[in-house]
């Protein structure tokens, strides 16, 4: 393996050594949750770099209906170190790795009250805003998501 | 010269995105009456069926967004550039060089362009990077999304697009 191999299998390891505990996270708020379904599946995708590979992906459903996928996207994103997007029936939420305050243009951060390295919610919109990762962040974005209240 | 283009381009986008979720709650609510010529609610996965659509438009959205920012450079350097009619000599050579320079600008590289922009002082090097990708991701579109041939990365959102392109605009809509 070439340096330049292990280094772009070094960036996925760590992308999935994220995502692994978000998914807990997530599975865990959901349990109080009893007429909501959680799965946990397996699928393939693929990026530039890395080839194909296998993330974890979520399935939350109501009775029968599927309300929304989280969904790995890949390692390599534009301003971020990752990306797990949040693919509901009515629309999609992103969710970022953010490092270092996330990504600066002329010497500002572009997404405000980006603080410690971690998992947030990037809204579709041009407010600029970026949520850390928690039960009620992550109940808004479901709820934008999948137009299901939590 | 004197405005952004883009911004009308991002609030299409915007009007687009809830024009999708109208027609989605559509579908959920089985409103037959909405969907006069198309049948789309007799059709299996129909939620799906959106949301591929979705996925498509918004590449659709992210082209169109660079190909905006593109003719406004070109514009742009094309307005630069007529200052040679008044400073190159012989002046006999002054307005055919601009003429020349004019059509040919037209086909300039586009990574190379970004590069010539990096030298201005008050354009962020990191949007220009950043421009870089979303070329590399625009190119990508253009030549049919071939797998075996993907971009450096792999997503990019309109709004994101739109973010970057815009920073790049504003200060040349200043200079």
């Amino acid at each position: 393996m070439t340096t330049e191999e292990q280094e772009v299998e070094q960036v996925k390891q760590c992308f999935l050594s994220r995502v692994n505990p978000l998914f807990g996270n997530i599975k865990g708020w959901l349990t109080e949750k009893k007429e909501l379904h959680v799965e946990q599946q397996n699928i393939e995708i693929h990026e530039k770099l890395t080839g194909f590979y296998m993330v974890p992906t979520l399935v939350i459903t109501h009775q029968t209906e599927q309300l929304a996928e989280l969904k790995p996207v890949g390692a390599y994103i534009m301003a971020s170190e990752g990306r797990v997007d949040c693919l509901g029936w009515l629309d999609t939420e992103y969710i970022i790795y953010l490092v270092n305050g996330g990504p600066y243009l002329h010497g500002k951060q572009m997404f405000k009250d980006v603080g410690d390295d971690g998992w947030y919610w990037v809204e579709n919109n041009l407010k600029d805003k970026a949520h850390p990762i928690n039960k009620e962040t992550f109940f808004k974005l479901f709820a934008q998501a999948s137009d299901y209240g939590l | 010269m004197d405005s952004n283009p883009l911004s009308q381009i991002m609030e299409a986008y915007k009007i687009y995105i809830e024009c999708f979720k109208v027609a989605k709650r559509a579908v959920k609510q089985q409103q037959s009456n909405l969907f006069a010529e198309l049948n789309l609610l007799t059709q299996p996965n129909a939620q799906q069926h959106i949301v591929k659509t979705k996925i498509e438009i918004d590449d659709l959205f992210v082209f169109s967004l660079w190909a905006t920012f593109e003719r406004f450079v070109i514009t742009y350097l094309q307005n630069k550039g007529a200052g040679l009619q008044q400073t190159v000599t012989p002046f006999a050579l002054a307005t055919p060089l601009y003429k020349h320079f004019q059509k040919e600008v037209e086909f300039w590289n586009q990574k190379e362009i970004l590069d010539l922009l990096k030298t201005i002082p008050s354009i962020d090097k990191n949007s220009i990077g950043q421009a870089k990708q979303i070329l590399d991701y625009r190119n990508w579109i253009a030549h049919g999304k071939d797998v075996n041939k993907q971009s450096s990365v792999n997503s990019m959102t309109p709004t994101y697009t739109y973010r970057i392109l815009d920073e790049i605009v504003k200060v040349l809509l200043l200079t």
